[in-house]
Formats: structure tokens, C-alpha cells, sequence
């Protein structure tokens, strides 16, 4: 059951890419959409129009960019009068999924809940623990 | 107890074991495996997929039996992962106690025995022969065995998936 559409928006080939490592990580899905912008000569701006053809009223949308000030930003952002938009910038693949994988409508709490999660998922690497030593397997909770 | 036996080629891996203890309810996950167990870096990237909540022990096979039998094992509430079918049907002689066998993900990267590829069986099950003979065995102990890669898909019984 599709809750809600997704749309990533970026410069360039990045919204096919990061759609490309979601198909390996959940499979294919009919919930996100991508726009590759000024790759060709088609016009951003109608690319989006035809995005938001295919979305019913009072659907939740969530659009995700590349970059807060970008231009694919900026013009993604004009369509936050319509009820039912979010719009995040700087997306990352963390963030991606877990709104992929999230299954109930969300509201401003979600979305802030999700974005400062998806934060914490860009971290510096330390190899770390090996795991508990076989007496210790029992103890505690 | 045992909530479940997952045979999964990647033991702990991004989202799975994750998803698979919340759904279970685990308080331990128990991965069984010699080559893991031995190598300090492949303990340590394995345990980067672990859950935070969750105590994860990485044990050699017969380290991890003697856990699983032991009576103190009963109150906890275990996740066992291995690697291999083999794997799989010497944890169904050894332990008791093992009522699923979930089959989530094998075959893909697994080590070639010599230059045939493995049957597809299912998105994520690729099986010899031989491997095929060996999860025979494993449904031969009567366990509920299935084909089931995260806990929002549909168990797909394996006594049907391997005629």
C-alpha cells in the first residue's frame, strides 16, 4: 500500500543514483520518483509539473534535493503552499531509506524525527567491539 | 530459548538483524561461525550491523553450541545466525530447542564448488545440489523452515520451494 510519494530532485545524475542503491537495498518501488536535472535539454521546471500530475490531491509528497541552496532546490520549494509537502534538502541515503521504509503518513514530528536520525548515519568509522565474551552472554537484561 | 535459526550468507548485515530482533523480541544474538569467530576484523565489522539494545556474541561453531545448550540460555531470547545450510543442519542435531529454520538470504556470494553456478531458487536462494539434499535433511527433522528474507515478507514455506 502506497502511503505516500517520494520525488528526489538533483543536479545532475545523484536522484538516479541513490534510486539505483535503493533498488539494490528494497527492490523496486513504486512509491519514489526521481528527477535528473540539466543533464538534458529538458526543462526542470516541467519535469516537476509532470511529477506533481501523477500525485492526487491531499497525497502526502515528500520532495527531497541535493543541496538547500541550490536552484533545484529553490524551485522544489515553491511547491511547499500545497498541503501535504515536505521538503528536505540534502538528502542522503540513510535518510532515503528510512523514509522508504517508513509505513505510516507522516507530520512535522516524523519529519524532524527521520532528518536528525538520517544526521547521526554520516559518522566517522573506529573499529569497535567484538561482540561479548561467552560468560558475559548471560548476564545482564 | 531460541526464537529463531536464521541462515543468512552475510550473517549481520545492514538492516536485517536489526529488523529481524525487533521483530522477535530478542534480548541476544548469537552468531555462529569459525572463520568469524577467529578473525578479529571480521568480528569487528560484523558487529558495525549490530543492534545497540542488543547483546551480540560472535562464537565458533561448537563455542556457540555449548552456549545454546547450556540451561541459562533458556531465559534469554536468541537470534542465531550462521552461514551455511551445513551450518544450519549440525546446529538441528546438536541443539534443542530450534522449532523455525528461516532460509533469509544464501547463495549468492557463497564460495563456487567448482565452475557451475547455483540454481535460482528464489531472489535470494541459490543452492547446489548437494545444498539442496542438505536442507532435505533439515526439513526431516519436522522443523517449520522458511524462505523469508526480512520479517515484512511472506514466509514462503521451503518443503515447497524445493520439490
Amino acid at each position: 500500500m502506497v502511503l505516500l510519494k517520494i520525488l528526489v530532485a538533483s543536479h545532475g545524475t545523484f536522484a538516479s543514483g541513490i534510486k539505483s542503491s535503493l533498488d539494490v537495498l528494497l527492490g523496486k518501488s513504486d512509491t519514489l520518483s526521481v528527477i535528473d536535472a540539466y543533464i538534458d535539454q529538458n526543462d526542470f521546471e516541467t519535469q516537476l509539473e509532470v511529477f506533481f500530475q501523477t500525485i492526487t490531491e491531499g497525497e502526502q509528497v515528500i520532495l527531497l534535493s541535493d543541496l538547500y541552496g541550490g536552484s533545484v532546490n529553490q524551485k522544489l520549494a515553491l511547491y511547499l503552499t500545497r498541503p501535504e509537502t515536505y521538503l528536505i534538502a540534502g538528502v542522503n541515503l540513510p535518510l532515503l531509506l528510512a523514509l522508504m521504509l517508513n509505513n505510516e503518513p507522516v507530520d512535522e514530528e516524523k519529519i524532524k524525527a527521520l532528518v536528525k536520525e538520517s544526521r547521526e548515519a554520516i559518522r566517522i568509522v573506529e573499529i569497535q567491539s567484538n561482540g561479548v565474551e561467552n560468560e558475559d552472554f548471560f548476564g545482564g537484561s | 530459548m531460541i526464537k529463531l535459526l536464521r541462515l543468512d550468507e552475510r550473517l549481520i548485515h545492514g538492516q536485517i538483524a536489526i529488523k529481524w530482533s525487533r521483530h522477535l523480541s530478542v534480548n541476544r544474538i548469537l552468531v555462529l561461525n569459525d572463520e568469524a569467530a577467529n578473525n578479529d576484523l571480521i568480528k569487528k565489522s560484523l558487529m558495525m550491523a549490530a543492534p545497540s539494545d542488543v547483546k551480540v556474541a560472535i562464537t565458533t561453531m561448537e563455542e556457540g553450541i555449548n552456549l545454546l545448550n547450556d540451561p541459562r540460555a533458556e531465559s534469554l531470547s536468541i537470534l542465531v545466525l550462521v552461514k551455511t545450510p551445513q551450518d544450519v543442519l549440525k546446529l538441528m542435531k546438536s541443539v534443542n530447542g530450534i522449532k523455525v529454520v528461516n532460509i533469509g538470504n544464501y547463495g549468492r556470494v557463497a564460495p563456487r564448488q567448482g565452475s557451475d553456478a547455483r540454481k535460482l531458487y528464489r531472489n535470494n536462494l541459490y543452492l547446489y545440489d548437494s545444498e539442496v539434499e542438505i536442507i532435505r535433511q533439515i526439513l526431516n527433522t519436522g522443523v517449520e523452515c522458511n524462505y523469508q528474507t526480512t520479517p515484512e515478507d511472506k514466509p514462503d514455506p521451503v518443503n515447497k520451494i524445493i520439490q
